[in-house]
């Protein structure tokens, strides 16, 4: 049984795999789904032999265990391969966001050159043309930098000839880095045991099975995309179909159809996607479609809403798909992945609580489901295996069954700590319990998220810090540097947050020279982070808020745009 | 439908549907997706509101920025295939 594996009975998240080489290497490990829309079928023995061609390509280069291997690529067998390959030769993997299909080159090469430099990387694994203009000046830097193409020449050697080294378990497996701006952005590091243990507890809670079949979207540089989306079949033997993301996003029904024609049992995705399934996809491409097969679709990586959990219900239930595969969860990479995970089998259940009790007394008070002032939370489940939760209060003391604080949580899937960020690693711990900033209860044995207290946003399940596009914003001329604030407001609509910036102008401006620095705004931002903000306000008046000593709180300007702007739309 | 009732029709559903602004003062060579004004996800949105309302459907590869990022170059694309 699948469920009963005993991944974390190992040191190394190579030894599983090799025990499935050993025992049936013909065995379908993945199918890719190239953007045309063709198949490619890969066996573990495949996979296998290409790792091994990278990994004593690697080696043969000077790689030294506990070298940092940056993958800048695509969705790709190349990047799989590249992935395995690293943790054979006993390189510490770390997987950069997927290169998009027109990329700018020159900005990429200067994110890629400036995460070297912090990272310490020793070898960028890429493409040949970010190969071409990076080589040299990486160098300079210590790091070798090759295309896996190029390592594949010898694939025909046997796997006794790879520099195969067995780790203590404790050692560093993986190197997953959250997003943000070079300053922002903190490299967490994951032992092999963490790792282990996060499969095996996940594939417990899913109770899996020997039947089941992963069909995943999400990028593998995203925890729930490496984890449940490869590692989990891959570790436990149970195949997995892979697309692109950027396939996805394009081509929304082409997952339906991948899990239609696969059988799919198991996938995830952010809130915001299943809102996009609903409103990109035409009732007539899906003629025939059938998603019987589909026992959990897990929603990850954002707020979970129940709005958009019913609407996926409504516009697929005709198609076969089960009220009971909605399944929800909360985790994060500095847990690996999973935290929580919600019963199989039945839908998760939905908290109707009091607003005002919520925001004020932090406290959810039970509420009869649509009465006026009563606000629907759906749960996240319960604590996967060798995982405690608390909910604390500001002072660290735990709160009563339904009080509202910030969820502390002890696990064996916790992280080695902040990659050369000692001091960020001591504020994310107090007395052993690691500090996730989310605020949220506990009732009936079920974790409910209801909130932030950091004041990250939380957009289609990429995670955007506003002090990035605070700073952006600022440096656009006539933006009056510095009043500027942004934040995350949710939006029903969307099924994910949408950005809000406010900007105090504090002078007399005409329509015309408000909607060209609202161009400037939007198009600035998304240059320099990728990020398209929801609404711009450029205030004639001083509108933001701020503390006695002249701090700007978001969440006060937050409070403020739902009670003042929000309201009246 | 002609050239100027398609971009009137994607101009309306832009505006109304995705930014949610009936008033903004769209123009037609206005950069979409590099303007910061819409996401990835919208474009789809009006790749499929555009085929059920001409009947053209558009690769999802050709689905990119370069192809897709002004109403004018959508329109266009949509006239070449008619």
């Amino acid at each position: 049984m699948a469920g009963q594996y005993p991944v974390a009975d190992h040191h190394s998240l190579v030894e599983p795999l090799l025990e499935r080489i050993a025992r049936r290497p013909d065995e379908l490990a993945l199918t890719l789904i190239e953007d045309n829309g063709s198949e490619q079928k890969v066996s573990v023995g495949e996979l296998n032999a290409r790792a091994a061609s990278i990994a004593r390509a690697l080696a043969g280069e000077g790689l030294e265990p506990g070298d940092i291997v940056i993958l800048a690529l695509r969705h790709s067998l190349d990047l799989i391969a590249g992935l395995w390959g690293v943790l054979y030769a006993g390189g510490i993997p770390s997987i950069f966001p997927y290169l998009p299909p027109e990329p700018n080159v020159e900005k990429i090469g200067q994110q890629l050159r400036m995460l070297v430099s912090g990272s310490g990387a020793g070898a960028l694994l890429t493409l040949p043309e970010f190969r071409d203009s990076l080589a040299e000046d990486l160098a300079s830097l210590g790091c070798r930098v090759t295309a896996p193409q190029a390592m594949l020449r010898d694939s025909g050697r046997s796997l006794s000839d790879i520099p195969l080294r067995f780790t203590s378990g404790e050692e560093i497996a993986y190197l997953q880095y959250t997003s943000g701006t070079t300053g922002l952005q903190k490299g967490v590091l994951l032992s092999h045991r963490a790792i282990l243990h996060c499969v095996q507890a996940y594939a417990r809670a899913l109770d899996l099975k020997d039947t089941d079949v992963v069909v995943n979207w999400l990028p593998l540089y995203h925890d729930y995309g490496l984890f449940a989306g490869l590692m989990l079949s891959l570790l436990t033997g149970i195949p997995a179909v892979l697309m692109s993301p950027f396939k996805w996003v394009r081509n929304p029904k082409s997952l339906l159809w991948a899990i239609h024609r696969h059988r799919g049992t198991l996938s995830w995705m952010p809130n915001s996607a299943y809102s996009h399934a609903v409103h990109s996809v035409r009732t007539e491409d899906l003629a025939g479609l059938d998603l019987g097969s589909l026992r959990c679709l897990g929603s990850a990586a954002e707020p979970v809403m129940r709005r958009t959990q019913q609407d996926f219900l409504e516009r697929f239930a005709p198609f076969g798909f089960r009220e009971t595969a909605l399944m929800t969860g909360y985790g994060m990479a500095e847990n690996s992945m999973a935290i929580t995970v919600s019963p199989v089998g039945r839908r998760a259940p939905i908290d109707w609580v009091e607003a005002r009790a919520l925001q004020t007394e932090r406290f959810a008070r039970p509420a009869t489901p649509g009465d006026p002032g009563a606000i629907p939370i759906v749960s996240c489940g319960s604590a996967v295996e060798g995982t405690d939760i608390v909910i604390a209060d500001d002072r660290g003391r735990p709160v009563p069954e339904r009080g509202v604080g910030e969820i502390t949580i002890r696990t064996a899937s916790l992280f080695s700590g902040y990659h050369r960020r000692p001091d960020l690693t001591a504020l994310a711990f107090r007395d052993g319990w690691f500090l996730t900033g989310d605020l949220g209860y506990l009732a009936g044995g079920q974790l409910y998220v209801c909130g932030r207290k950091k004041d990250l946003i939380i957009q289609a399940g990429h995670n955007i810090h506003p002090e990035d596009i605070e700073a952006v914003a600022a440096s656009v001329p006539g933006s009056a540097s510095g009043q500027v604030v942004a934040f995350g407001v949710p939006d029903e609509r969307l099924g994910t947050e949408k950005i809000v910036l406010v900007c105090d102008l504090r002078r007399r401006a005409d329509e015309a020279e408000k909607v060209s620095l609202e161009r400037e705004l939007r198009r600035r931002v998304f240059e320099e982070l990728g990020v398209t903000l929801g609404e711009v306000y450029l205030m004639e008046k001083t509108w933001i808020v701020k503390t006695h000593n002249g701090k700007i709180t978001r969440g006060a300007n937050r409070q403020k745009y739902v009670s003042e702007i929000q309201k009246g739309t | 439908m002609n050239r100027d009732d398609i971009t009137r029709k994607l101009a309306d559903f832009i505006l109304t549907d995705i930014l949610n602004r009936p008033d903004y003062p769209l123009t037609e060579d206005e950069p979409l997706i590099t303007g910061g004004l819409i996401d990835s996800h919208s474009l789809v949105r009006i790749a499929v509101f555009a085929e059920q309302e001409t009947g053209v459907s558009i690769p999802d590869t050709d689905l990119t920025v370069k192809n897709m990022d002004t109403l004018r170059l959508i329109v266009d694309r949509i006239m070449a295939e008619r």
